[in-house]
């Protein structure tokens, strides 16, 4: 590849995020990408529309639409309902700070009483987790996955 | 056996290093001169804008294809030159990158940034920057290859 002569650098999304002021702007934006992200993908799944969503809140389907494209600052209180009436419970979750910044969840966690029914449940998201290790068997840097991420197996399964 | 930094020179150094995930690499490309487009374009955004565009990167480096809103192919309706181009889009500051997949090298090179946008159709000059920078990339990356593959002692097409 090309970029080999820079592989022994830090890229420059590593180099704007040991910046204070970036990260916290990066962190920000991802926890609300990521409710947005896991709510779309709720909505995918069961396949209910934005207008269906608006009305079991009690709001516009406007409202919903500009709520997902990021546009609105949700408050706690939005998220929980909006969660809610897609089935959802929502949960705030802490992690420590990784130089990478961590892991972007994109789907729902399975919920925990379904991975306490099954012992094995784990062992049963490990094909899951093999395909994506293969879509990177060529990627010569796999520092990623020494990466301390605990809700992999939960993230796998949602 | 000669090295690749043996083989390559400064004036090789056709693209920067952005971020490189499990799945996928982006780079941007970077002038004859040294010049990097769009890592300029990104340093003078202002820190939300940046910190948009870093999490849209590493989803996609990391969690695979982003959605319509945020990643998209061109059309090619208007302009002949858009062929093969695709956009990364931040629709709160109003700007767009332009990006070109190499696929031979599996990276996606960033070829120009620019805010002002306020519908989808783009201007034709900002095209024309990306499809100039797109093809003085390919020349030269081709030009780099071939000069690594006969330092291997390889033949046939970079």
């Amino acid at each position: 590849m090309t970029t080999t002569r820079l592989d022994h650098e830090n890229s420059w999304f590593e180099r704007q995020l040991a910046d204070p002021k970036v990260r916290l702007e990066f962190d920000k934006e991802r926890a609300s990408d990521e409710f947005v992200d896991q709510l779309e993908n709720v909505l995918q799944t069961t396949k209910m529309s934005r207008a269906a969503l608006a009305g079991k809140i009690g709001r516009t389907r406007a409202y919903v639409t500009q709520s997902l494209r990021r546009r609105t600052n949700l408050t706690i209180k939005t998220m929980a309902e909006l969660a809610g009436a897609c089935g959802y419970e929502l949960h705030i979750m802490l992690f420590p700070r990784t130089a990478s910044g961590g892991t972007v969840f994109t789907a729902p966690a399975t919920p925990w009483h379904v991975v306490k029914a099954r012992p094995c449940a784990a062992r049963a998201l490990q094909p899951t987790l093999a395909v994506n290790s293969s879509a990177v068997a060529n990627v010569p840097d796999r520092s990623w996955r020494s990466e301390p991420s605990s809700n992999a197996c939960l993230q796998a399964g949602g | 056996m000669l090295t690749l930094t043996q083989v390559l020179e400064p004036s090789d150094d056709v693209c920067f290093l952005i971020y490189q995930g499990p799945l996928r690499l982006i780079v941007a490309y970077r002038s004859r001169i040294g010049d990097v487009p769009v890592r300029e374009f990104l340093e003078n955004s202002d820190v939300c804008a940046k910190a948009r565009y870093m999490l849209k990167f590493k989803k996609m480096c990391e969690n695979g294809p982003l959605r319509g809103d945020e990643f998209r192919t061109l059309k090619v309706k208007q302009h002949k030159e858009a062929k093969g181009l695709s956009e990364f889009k931040d629709i709160s500051s109003k700007s767009r990158i332009l990006a070109v997949n190499d696929g031979e090298r599996s990276q996606l090179v960033l070829l120009h940034g620019f805010t002002g946008k306020k519908e989808d159709d783009i201007k034709a000059q900002e095209i024309l920057m990306a499809d100039r920078y797109r093809r003085d990339y390919e020349s030269r990356v081709a030009h780099v290859y071939v000069r690594i593959d006969a330092a291997h002692g390889r033949r046939g097409k970079p």
